[in-house]
């Protein structure tokens, strides 16, 4: 959680050169494994929902492929629980992903959670929740309401639905940010902790947000 | 997550926080209370210049090995951490299990460049355990230092327990097991450091009395006690072949200066170029058999997954089996899509052939390290490489598609005169001109060649131990001839040149012949604010400048000045092989311009001979 996404990016690299899958290289004097995360997660958010692409010269099977990559992950901390293959032509992840679960967890000394929690349903009541955002550009406002696609309270925490993506991407400090606002309470950006749940893709035809994993299929 | 010495607050408002947080891939877990020995092993400064070195890692599988002793690591928290542990008084802990440093039995600091010195005072600092040597308690970790820098200990001698002179592989476990029955007994910390220093190697600065004369020269250097001995012998593992070597090295997540994997072909040098310190206190020069080399080039790329392999040593190209060596790791790299990084190389058709299998020929350069312009400096400094084989190597490289040249450069050499500065750029210009007399159609574009210089700081253990230094205005003088004269050449439009920081350079020259004196100049400095001076954007000249006025310190006693050839040196205790009567007698040849011949070619009586191995003994089996 404290390793930036570049770094874990070169951290996959060396996993799967120990695991001896079969995985495809550039072609050049400095080949590379061609990896890409489908939402590059920020510093200090925790996650069991991760996806990475990459391209393999040959395969086994997801289950004997998960054995051999997750004996070279080397870490408790790290683990693939999921192996599927794309259709040739298929979309990458980072250009499928359309939303992501989040839950937000409070540190116990932050005074402010209840006012917070309490605050939610009417936030949600909102039709549109309008923040300025600082662009490269200058300001811009931004209407938040339409990227938030679920957001409870459950127990002391808060689980929430965003739109992700690289067109439209919502982050979860951002609604905890405008949440406070809202609530009238003092933002602090270090007394809660961002847990990723999973992150998703917009299926067309049944018309709904599915697991990333849901676009390929089990090797058997 | 297991347990972290920093809370999430102070991790989320820092620079990197990965630094912090140990858990890499083959990191040593032991469970502390199940050992006899807690070691902290610490390279001062930051952690991914730390993570790159590969004494530490060589260290750290030694005492793990060891079921007695827990080995982890330190290195220095980045100033914006600094400041908050000082404030929060949050003591300095190791990367593995996350405990204070002030809850080991040992700190181990090694000390690779004199500009890592306020960042030793900073460990001691935050790791709570007394700055000084002599406020240390009972139980206080030992505080013990190895590197190059200690064949010189003598500026920071008040901070340490202990010194190590030399390689490592020798003597620790003669010190961990002195240091268990020590502990088993309950002797005192006194006791301790006095049976270490029994020790082949060990140096206990506290059991000395030294004395100055009026002025200023250290004039006795005198053991306590009748036990304790007054030279001390530098470490040496001869056999290299069958010694400690990681096979599992640490892999780090944040990218660290060095992502790969490091074989050490040899150590010492045969060359005996006479301002380079290294070439001298690693003699003799010990290789490691091929075979060993290959299996364990195998063995680490499979259990670290790194994508680059680089060889070290001093100078490689004299590796007995580099040919083959290299070829094998071309072909074993092309299998599993590894890159070859070189060292740099003595450039032949061996070396071009090399270089043009891994790296792309257009964007690569070749390196040539010269070290002075004329022929006459470069046998002032015994670099046995001329002009002729520069051009000549350079030619073969032009023909076969290279235009990029780097040449290195020292300025401020002993006896040094403004010819031998101007002479920099016309080797450059020379170099270039060869260049354009292959014909326009067969060559490749412009040629760019770029010489770069470093201002030169005598270093003990060298001939050039007794040489004056320039002061700064003198290097930056020069520097200026040289860029000046490149700007008037033929082809200045083909050349650059650039030079290195002159006030780091004094100070470097200051500390590297520094005696124990100096120790509160460092400590002020420290106290001044001073960290990371290796660093360009936290080094401040003008914080030295004035510990050093307070201090009542005159830089240029220990800089400029001229040592007389029968003066004792702080360091003179230190036993390195190679002896003061060669040195000198190298000195004596250098203002003649005379060359002394390589090992390899001739036995120059240097005295590394008395560990009657490596060179030494096989250049006797040739003759």
């Amino acid at each position: 959680m404290y390793v930036g996404h570049l770094d874990t990016l070169r951290y996959f690299q060396k996993v799967f050169r120990r695991s001896g899958v079969d995985i495809a290289y550039s072609n050049g004097f400095s080949p590379h494994q061609i990896l890409s995360f489908a939402a590059p997660l920020g510093i200090g958010v925790t996650s069991e929902g991760e996806y990475l692409d990459t391209e393999f010269h040959s395969v086994t099977t997801s289950q004997e492929m998960l054995g051999q990559i997750n004996a070279a992950t080397l870490t408790p901390y790290i683990e693939i629980t999921e192996l599927v293959a794309l259709e040739e032509g298929a979309k990458k992840a980072m250009a499928a992903v359309a939303g992501a679960d989040y839950r937000i967890s409070f540190a116990t000394k932050y005074q402010y959670r209840e006012a917070i929690l309490k605050a939610v349903p009417l936030f949600l009541e909102q039709t549109e929740l309008i923040i300025t955002k600082q662009t490269k550009k200058g300001e811009r406002e931004v209407d938040l309401r339409p990227l938030i696609h679920q957001l409870e309270v459950q127990n002391d925490a808060l689980t929430m639905r965003l739109t992700t993506g690289s067109n439209n991407n919502l982050r979860p400090d951002t609604v905890m940010e405008s949440l406070a606002a809202f609530a009238g309470v003092e933002y602090e950006s270090l007394s809660f902790m961002v847990h990723r749940l999973d992150t998703l893709l917009w299926n067309e035809e049944e018309g709904c947000f599915a697991p990333l994993s849901s676009a390929g299929h089990v090797i058997v | 997550m297991n347990k972290l010495a920093l809370s999430h607050e102070i991790l989320m408002t820092i620079e990197k926080p990965a630094r912090y947080i140990g858990n890499e891939v083959n990191m040593v877990v032991k469970q502390p209370e199940e050992v006899d020995i807690r070691f902290a092993m610490c390279f001062p400064d930051v952690y991914e210049i730390g993570m790159s070195h590969l004494g530490i890692q060589i260290l750290y599988e030694m005492f793990n090995r060891r079921e007695d002793t827990y080995c982890e690591r330190v290195y220095s928290p980045w100033p914006d951490l600094h400041n908050i542990m000082k404030e929060k008084q949050i003591p300095l802990f190791a990367l593995e299990s996350q405990d204070a440093i002030k809850e080991f039995d040992f700190l181990g600091i090694t000390i690779q460049y004199e500009m890592c010195y306020t960042n030793i005072i900073q460990i001691l600092d935050l790791a709570q355990i007394g700055i000084w040597a002599r406020e240390r308690s009972e139980d206080a970790p030992i505080v013990i230092g190895g590197g190059p820098c200690t064949y010189n200990p003598e500026p920071i001698a008040d901070f340490f327990d202990l010194f190590y002179i030399g390689e490592g592989e020798t003597k620790y476990d003669e010190l961990l097991d002195l240091y268990k029955e020590h502990k088993k007994r309950g002797t005192s910390r006194k006791d301790f450091l006095r049976q270490a220093s029994h020790i082949e190697g060990i140096y206990v600065p506290s059991l000395y009395d030294i004395t100055y004369d009026e002025n200023g020269l250290l004039k006795s250097m005198t053991p306590q006690y009748e036990d304790v001995p007054s030279i001390v012998k530098k470490q040496v593992q001869m056999d290299l072949t069958n010694s400690v070597y990681p096979k599992k090295p640490l892999v780090a997540f944040l990218r660290p200066t060095q992502d790969r994997v490091t074989l050490e072909l040899q150590r010492g040098c045969i060359r005996g170029c006479r301002f380079c310190q290294a070439g001298m206190i690693y003699r003799p020069l010990r290789e490691r058999n091929i075979a060993m080399l290959k299996e364990y080039a195998l063995t680490m790329l499979k259990n670290t997954g790194h994508e680059e392999i680089t060889l070290s040593s001093l100078s490689s190209s004299d590796y007995s089996d580099l040919e083959e060596l290299t070829y094998f790791l071309i072909e074993e790299c092309k299998k599993q899509n590894i890159n070859i990084s070189l060292p740099s190389l003595r450039i032949d058709a061996f070396s071009l052939d090399v270089m043009s299998r891994v790296q792309d020929v257009k964007k690569s350069s070749l390196t040539f390290a010269p070290e002075a312009g004329s022929q006459r400096m470069r046998d002032v400094i015994n670099k046995g490489l001329t002009e002729e084989v520069i051009i000549e190597g350079a030619m073969e490289a032009f023909h076969g598609g290279w235009n990029k040249v780097k040449l290195y450069f020292m300025l401020g050499l002993p006896f040094e005169t403004d010819e031998d500065v101007r002479a920099i750029p016309e080797l450059a210009d020379r170099i270039a001109t060869a260049y354009y007399t292959i014909p326009k159609e067969e060559r490749n574009g412009r040629v760019k060649i770029n010489a770069s210089a470093s201002f030169f700081v005598p270093k003990p253990f060298t001939p050039f131990q007794w040489a004056p230094m320039n002061d700064a205005e003198e290097f930056l003088r020069k520097a200026y001839l040289a860029g000046d004269t490149m700007r008037g050449l033929l082809n200045h439009r083909s050349l650059s040149f650039q030079y290195h920081d002159a006030q780091t350079t004094i100070l470097e020259g200051l500390l590297a012949r520094g005696d124990r004196t100096l120790s509160k100049v460092l400590y002020d400095v420290y106290r001044k604010g001073a960290i990371f001076d290796a660093w360009t954007e936290w080094f401040d000249y003008e914080k030295w400048m004035q510990a050093l006025l307070e201090d009542d310190i005159d830089i240029g006693f220990y800089t400029t000045r001229e040592r007389e050839l029968d003066e004792l040196f702080p360091w003179d205790f230190i036993d390195a092989g190679v002896t003061k009567e060669f040195m000198k007698r190298e000195y004596l040849k250098a203002k003649q311009g005379q060359v002394t011949s390589n090992c390899k070619t001739q036995c120059s009586g240097c005295g590394a001979m008395v560990w009657k191995g490596g060179i030494c003994i096989e250049n006797k089996n040739e003759v």
